[in-house]
């Protein structure tokens, strides 16, 4: 019973985060300077009836919320109309309904156009993450237990480097360097490319995959190596490590079963909350790669003051992160059940 | 020993899944070109099913801009009218020196009061669907551009009262009132096909129609769209002027202007729509690639807009301030500071010397260019001299001069977008030699919209970097610096004088043509006269184009047309 309520109580303050966040989204965009009918459209041809006639085909002609016309610069209007005629109620009577909106910009579903891009962002950054995320903790491993050595002082330096490298600067290194063996400079899949089969043509965007994820392995598997390695020296520094090796124990058994599990913690929360960035992208890479993914999108949508689209790519957001940490507290309790108990 | 032997263990595995993850993709690879070329014979032999011929001569362009909508209707992007420029046909066609050519349009005659066309139309023009284009489709076209307000054709379609198809192939359009440019404003204005757009009425379903088919008439019928990655367009071997030599054109999306550089040099893509400047000298010196530069077809204007703004035309918007630099309202101080512009050193050291220096807002190489008017040569002591005449003095000797009455030092803000990869470097020489005539200058970068905003409706800037992108027809140019665009959004220095406004209203009407030009060299002499901008430069268009693979690139013409659409239809394989 008390471990349901924690579980209870666990959901639903991420419920109340993630409504916390719907809200924040319709308000932050709408503090931007800049008008979508004018940014999305930098034609200096659109005459002012084209702009008025485009923003009454947004929605824009209304006021934001009661009291208040526009948010940027603020200005002030009657508070007693009718809410569910303002935005904010439109978005939310629509968010309700499902209906995550139409873009601005190139008039299609925001859920299909997020869709699209977060299949093909997931299949960079997860398998990368991964890699990243079991290479960083083996080596961590190894420089904990090796701490004081050459390899430890190696494996810390090269870490710190890799972590600290600008990501555009490395994706331009790497992505020259692998132009020299013919892997493709840019895109998903080669353009035009006639492929034979299913199997061709996966191969081609594999090939593309290749160097864009060896960026981000690079980038984040430092991370994992520093934090693996301190949470384990300080495993290690506990009195029953040293009961461990006075009974004669060997290393491996040790790691294993004595300070592994113990040393778990921190990388189980930088992991669930980097999965949960999956969905965000990896916008530096997939600007240097050309990639289409998620967060070229967001980038792009800022630039265009797409609030549909905005709106919803950070919605799916927050909830993947809430949701990562979700399942990184549930996995605590299971870790280290004390932590049920506070 | 054995603990040893467990790290070593682990070192095994690590370098085992790193070479893992990395031999299997390269290894092929280095042995083998990656174009799909190649890789199509091995598909032929194992599968001899609807293949295309064994090797198709692909044509990959890379784009820097992204391609967001098909609909024509609604397209904003340049990149998007590339596309529409290949799959659809038009009335006429821009060709290299600025002007049209007759497309569809065969013969045309105008009635006496200039208000009735009547156009003979190709009677051998057919949609990709296989549907004849005719008359009709060409009316419907037209009209639907005219209905559509918030599209982005309205702008060239708005002066046709009417358009009806009088004939199989027989066009006539009523006009609301005798223009000059008539066939210039044709150039965008593609072709539907009536079948496919009229059922979807005028309502939402033509604002979401996303056209995922484009059917055109053009000369390369619409392949595939990869969002964010590529357009690719195959040939359409049958039309019936320009049918292609080549058998696939693809327009590769990228957004890193290094790898797109990069692509041209190692053969993954045939020709760079514009070379970012830096890397000029390094393609220029590759071989097999050959660098074309010119002034552009269609005008590319840079300028740096002094905001003279009178406080009692300030627009009503709710927003605006009209707070910029009172001296600006100034014209002396505005002829100073062009004085004091060096813009040879602008050109080579921003610019790499791929420019010439400007002078109006209608950039030279087209007919409408004032080759008489007078620019104000870069001359530091006579721009310190206007300013002591002026009663600019440096009464404090801060080394910053006040306005005459002692007040306000002539501290300008400078601003410009944060995209705007030379502007941080003009501005600071702007700064080295405005600095030597006692004015100094504040510069800032500025997010693109939150300064669109700041300059118009706002007006609270003193001086911006910006630039526009006109068309052939000098009209669009010329109406920034009217009156009515101060609250029309497209003014930004707020010049308002009513002589210019009234020339302006004159030639729009301006039937006789050299009338016209006289008309349009008027203006530019006011534009000066008053130092409405300081044109810094007319910036060139460079592409570069890989010469091993395809010929017929164009190269005979000192103008370059970034949307030059007849290319993809020159250009043939060598040695076919």
């Amino acid at each position: 019973l008390k471990r349901l309520r924690y579980v209870l109580n666990k959901v639903m303050w991420a419920l109340l985060t993630v409504l916390i966040v719907i809200v924040f989204n319709f308000f932050l965009f709408r503090v931007l300077p800049g008008d979508p009918a004018r940014s999305g459209i930098k034609d200096p041809r659109l005459t002012q009836e084209n702009i008025l006639a485009i923003q009454a085909r947004f929605g824009l002609d209304k006021p934001v919320i009661n009291c208040f016309e526009r948010l940027n610069p603020i200005k002030t209007g009657p508070c007693l109309v009718n809410p569910l005629d303002t935005q904010f109620f439109i978005y939310i009577k629509n968010l309700l309904q499902g209906e995550m909106g139409i873009s601005f910009y190139t008039r299609q579903p925001v859920s299909e156009m997020i869709g699209e891009r977060i299949v093909n962002t997931v299949m960079l950054v997860l398998p990368a993450q991964l890699i990243a995320i079991i290479l960083g903790s083996i080596v961590g491993v190894i420089a904990a237990w090796k701490s004081h050595t050459t390899i430890d002082a190696g494996t810390l330096v090269v870490s710190l480097i890799f972590w600290s490298v600008p990501t555009f600067w490395l994706g331009i290194i790497l992505l020259m360097w692998g132009s020299k063996f013919g892997l493709p400079l840019g895109g998903m899949v080669t353009s035009g490319g006639n492929f034979a089969n299913a199997w061709q043509r996966w191969l081609d965007v594999g090939k593309h995959l290749l160097v864009p994820g060896l960026t981000f392995v690079i980038i984040v598997v430092g991370e994992y190596v520093i934090i693996m390695r301190s949470a384990l020296l300080d495993v290690l520094s506990e009195d029953y490590i040293l009961t461990a090796k006075a009974k004669g124990l060997n290393a491996f058994q040790i790691l294993k079963d004595h300070a592994t599990k113990n040393a778990m913690l921190p990388i189980v929360t930088i992991t669930a909350l980097n999965l949960g960035f999956t969905v965000a992208g990896a916008i530096q890479i997939e600007t240097v790669f050309s990639y289409p993914g998620v967060g070229r999108a967001i980038f792009e949508a800022v630039s265009q003051r797409d609030y549909p689209l905005l709106q919803y790519s950070f919605l799916v957001i927050a909830v993947s992160v809430v949701l990562a940490n979700l399942l990184a507290e549930l996995l605590y309790s299971y870790l280290d059940p004390r932590v049920e108990a506070s | 020993m054995s603990k040893r032997f467990t790290i070593f263990a682990f070192f095994i595995i690590l370098v085992l899944v790193l070479t893992a993850c990395g031999v299997p993709a390269t290894e092929p690879m280095a042995v083998e070109q990656p174009t799909s070329v190649e890789e199509q014979p091995t598909a032929v032999v194992e599968e001899p099913t609807q293949e295309p011929p064994a090797e198709p001569y692909i044509v990959r362009m890379g784009v820097t801009q992204s391609i967001s909508s098909l609909n024509p209707v609604f397209s904003i992007l340049a990149s998007e009218g590339r596309v529409f420029d290949e799959v659809y046909e038009t009335m006429f066609i821009l060709n290299l020196e600025s002007k049209y050519d007759p497309y569809l349009a065969k013969s045309w005659t105008t009635s006496d009061d200039g208000k009735t066309w009547v156009f003979q139309i190709n009677d051998t023009s057919v949609f990709h669907d296989g549907v004849p284009l005719t008359a009709e489709d060409v009316a419907f076209s037209m009209m639907l551009y005219k209905s559509r307000e918030d599209g982005q054709k309205y702008g060239s379609a708005k002066f046709f009262e009417n358009v009806e198809a009088t004939g199989d192939y027989e066009v006539t359009i009523t006009l609301t009132e005798a223009i000059p440019n008539l066939i210039d404003k044709f150039g965008e204005l593609y072709i539907l096909p009536k079948h496919i757009w009229e059922p979807l009425g005028s309502g939402d379903a033509l604002k979401e129609f996303t056209n995922d088919e484009v059917i055109g008439s053009g000369p390369f019928k619409f392949g595939e769209f990869k969002k964010g990655e590529f357009v690719s367009m195959v040939a359409n071997k049958d039309h019936w002027l320009r049918p292609p030599h080549i058998d696939q054109l693809i327009f590769q999306e990228f957004t890193n202007s290094d790898a797109m550089v990069q692509a041209l040099l190692t053969g993954q893509i045939d020709l760079i729509g514009s070379v970012p400047l830096t890397a000029y000298n390094n393609v220029k010196n590759s071989p097999n690639i050959a660098v074309l530069a010119g002034l552009p077809a269609t005008p590319h204007v840079a300028d740096i807009i002094l905001n003279g703004i009178d406080p009692a035309n300030c627009p009503e918007d709710y927003t605006a301030t009209c707070g910029g630099h009172p001296a600006l309202r100034d014209v002396e101080v505005r002829k100073a500071l062009n004085y004091a512009t060096d813009k040879q050193k602008i050109i080579d050291v921003v610019l790499m010397g791929l420019a010439e220096p400007g002078v109006t807002l209608i950039p030279s190489g087209t007919e409408w260019f004032n080759t008489d008017v007078q620019d104000y040569l870069f001359d530091l002591d006579k721009a310190n001299q206007v300013l002591d005449d002026a009663g600019y003095l440096d009464a404090n000797g801060d080394g910053v001069r006040e306005m005459p009455d002692g007040t306000n030092s002539l501290i300008f803000n400078v601003n410009f977008e944060t995209d705007c990869n030379t502007c941080p470097r003009e501005a600071e020489l702007m700064d080295e030699t405005y600095s030597q005539i006692g004015v100094k200058l504040e510069i800032a970068a500025m997010e693109g919209d939150a300064l669109i905003d700041y300059c118009n409706p706002r007006f609270e800037h003193d001086i911006i970097l910006w630039g526009w992108v006109g068309s052939p027809d000098p009209d669009f140019m010329l109406s920034i610096a009217t009156t009515a665009q101060i609250v029309g959004w497209n003014s930004e220095s707020g010049y308002s004088n009513p002589e210019y406004d009234a020339l302006y209203d004159q030639q729009a009407v301006e039937l006789d043509h050299q009338k016209r030009v006289d008309l349009v060299w008027q203006m530019q002499e006011m534009l000066v006269r008053d130092v409405v901008y300081i044109i810094p430069y007319y910036d060139q268009y460079v592409y570069a184009v890989r010469t091993d693979k395809y010929e017929g690139w164009p190269f005979d013409y000192e103008m370059v047309n970034p949307y030059y659409s007849v290319m993809f239809t020159d250009i043939k394989p060598i040695g076919s």
